[in-house]
């Protein structure tokens, strides 16, 4: 079962997302909506948390890409936070390791708040 | 058919309700009529007792007048003396006549009298007759007479060995209505009492309904009451239902419950028919619903297979000295349409270009978004661009957030001549390259998907000599959902390891066997080519 969990980071300056489960063609789409709805019109900045993520398929690396665009479009940042050995692992594979800003010790707040 | 059905069943069970309810109302209402004729007579039965205490208590003073005469041998005062308080008008008295008599032979002399004038003459011979005939008789003589002032009964009482005989008449009303008190125990009975055995109007005495109206009628009961030398007959019929309100009701309560039970049974028989009916009916448009859904699913499949087929190259060109073969499987994912190719394009006698990708996600925008991009680059590969220059220069032209989806794909250019191949990558897996009994990555670099936004890509050149086997392919062919995309690598390079040495179509073949794809959504591509052996 995949879930998104939006919030921002302890000092307020960044929105977050923590993704976890499977993010495939199903839930591609979700997961853009969410990510651009975690962020708001406002905050400069989203961080989404995929240390839940279990299994990326082209259609959600699509959807990173997606948010990233948009994000970056608006002049704002994207970061992918604490990714799996199996997510690096497919973003070095389709070259999209370099693209995106991976922040690999990251502390979630949302990760802290669920204990 | 299914509703003749449905109506003999409600029929059959409005008959069957219909008969209990009439069977029910029947025997209740015989038990209610049985139980009211019994009624009737323990009730008439007590009326009788009642009218035999009174029929003695009003002959007693004649049998008491008698004895004194027989005592006192006919002394007229002692008659009038003990008599007279009970004869008079009122209603109190029991008798408007009264006198004695005494037989002397054949012939009867009165001796004495007390009251009005009777009704019978005293000179009349029907009246010595009368007397007479008393004497024949153990117990007193009743008989009725009819006067100017109506209908009295007239008694003559005499004893064995005795000479004397008293008569009296008593009055009953003129028009022989005596109502019951509401308060008796025999408010619930009309009566009608008649002298004698004959229930006629000249023999009735009393009743408390209209004489005109008798004789009684419905539920009737008749008792004798004993009288004299004759006898009273008490006719009956019970006013109200003597058992109760409720269970002169109850028949017709059975009756109207057992009708509307039999009503909402059929009605509800009806109901279920009818629901039954319809979810028959619903479940045999289920049925055609799904078999047109099967229908078009399987036509929609079937189109999608063209459509695939169709944007795929139908042979590869023939280009001296190379040998190429490739395979394309489509994923278990139903009718949507995939999204990866493969592509080889001549470029002059020695030199080729070949292209393997994959447009993320499926469905009919992703297979026509494979399109522009298979043939962008085939267009920019055949004016001889180098395949990080045809990268980048398609790379302009596709966006994932217009077109819904990125594309990998690794695009290489050969030359035949000097046995090398030039390899570059966006975000595509990395060939194998099968020689001499081994398999291994090329280790070209990977820039990003089209469509990412990023326009710079690099290449890398390798040697492809005659006997090897270069293999490209999608992801499909590796990425399984529970295990990590290296397990599928390293399992490729195992099998591509065992097959190095094969022609080209062995290795394709034996390739897609070994990495049993039956399990996954995706589609897989693979293309192998490679010098012809000398």
């Amino acid at each position: 079962m995949t879930e998104f969990l939006a919030g921002s980071t302890p000092d307020g300056a960044r929105a977050e997302l923590l993704v976890s489960g499977e993010v495939d063609i199903a839930v591609a789409d979700a997961l853009h909506d969410a990510a651009l709805a975690a962020l708001g019109p406002d905050l400069p900045g989203l961080v989404v948390d995929l240390s839940g993520l279990t299994f990326l398929d082209s259609t959600g690396i699509g959807a990173l890409v997606r948010i990233r665009n948009d994000v970056i479009a608006g002049g704002r940042t994207l970061t992918l936070a604490n990714p799996t050995a199996r997510i690096v692992r497919i973003l070095d594979v389709t070259g999209l390791s370099t693209v995106f800003d991976i922040d690999p010790e990251y502390v979630s707040s949302a990760r802290t708040d669920r204990g | 058919m299914k509703r003749s059905t449905s109506w003999r069943l409600a029929a059959a069970i409005a008959v069957v309700g219909i008969l209990l309810t009439a069977i029910s109302t029947w025997t209740t209402a015989t038990i209610n009529h049985n139980n009211e004729r019994r009624l009737l007579q323990v009730q008439t039965k007590q009326v009788a007792a009642v009218l035999t205490a009174a029929i003695l208590l009003i002959e007693r003073p004649l049998a008491t007048a008698l004895d004194i005469e027989r005592t006192n041998g006919g002394d007229p005062a002692a008659f009038v003396g003990h008599l007279g308080p009970y004869i008079g008008p009122g209603k109190d008295k029991l008798f408007v006549s009264a006198s004695l008599w005494k037989r002397t032979g054949k012939s009867v002399r009165r001796i004495s009298s007390v009251g009005i004038a009777p009704a019978m003459s005293p000179r009349s011979a029907a009246t010595r007759a009368f007397l007479v005939h008393a004497f024949s008789k153990p117990t007193y003589s009743v008989r009725a007479a009819r006067s100017a002032a109506g209908v009295r009964i007239v008694y003559a009482e005499t004893s064995p060995g005795s000479d004397y005989v008293v008569y009296a008449e008593r009055a009953i009303p003129a028009n022989r209505r005596s109502p019951v008190d509401k308060d008796s125990a025999f408010a619930d009975l009309h009566y009608a009492i008649y002298l004698g055995p004959r229930k006629d109007d000249a023999a009735l005495t009393t009743t408390d309904v209209a004489p005109a109206s008798l004789p009684l009628s419905g539920n009737t009961y008749e008792v004798a009451v004993p009288f004299g030398d004759t006898a009273l007959t008490l006719t009956t019929s019970p006013s109200r239902h003597l058992g109760g309100s409720f269970s002169a009701r109850l028949p017709w309560i059975i009756l109207v419950g057992g009708l509307l039970l039999t009503l909402l049974a059929t009605r509800i028989a009806q109901q279920l028919d009818t629901g039954r009916r319809t979810a028959e009916s619903d479940a045999a448009t289920i049925t055609d619903l799904y078999e047109r859904v099967d229908a078009l699913y399987m036509g929609q499949r079937e189109i999608s297979a063209r459509l695939q087929r169709s944007l795929l190259p139908q042979s590869h060109p023939d280009i001296p000295g190379l040998e190429i073969a490739s395979d394309y499987v489509a994923g278990a994912r139903g009718v949507e349409i995939g999204g990866d190719w493969y592509s080889v394009v001549a470029l002059d006698t020695d030199r080729y270009a070949f292209v393997v990708g994959d447009v993320s996600g499926s469905g009919v925008d992703a297979a026509a978004l494979m399109a522009r991009v298979r043939f962008t680059l085939d267009a920019y590969l055949s004016e001889g661009h180098p395949p990080e220059v045809a990268l980048e220069k398609c790379s302009h032209q596709f966006d994932i957030s217009t077109d819904g989806h990125m594309t990998t794909v690794l695009v290489g250019t050969g030359d035949l001549a000097r046995g090398q191949v030039r390899l570059a990558s966006a975000g595509h897996p990395r060939p194998l390259l099968l020689s001499a009994g081994q398999a291994q990555f090329v280790p070209a670099p990977v820039g990003p998907p089209l469509g990412v936004g990023v326009n710079s890509y690099t290449a890398t050149t390798t040697d492809l000599p005659a006997g090897s086997v270069l293999v490209a392919f999608t992801d499909g062919l590796v990425e399984r959902r529970t295990e990590d995309i290296d397990a599928g690598m390293d399992r490729l390079a195992a099998a591509a390891a065992a097959a190095a040495g094969d022609r080209v179509d062995e290795v394709v073949r034996r390739l897609i066997t070994a990495m049993d794809h039956s399990a996954s959504e995706d589609d897989v591509a693979v293309l192998a080519l490679g010098p012809t052996r000398a």
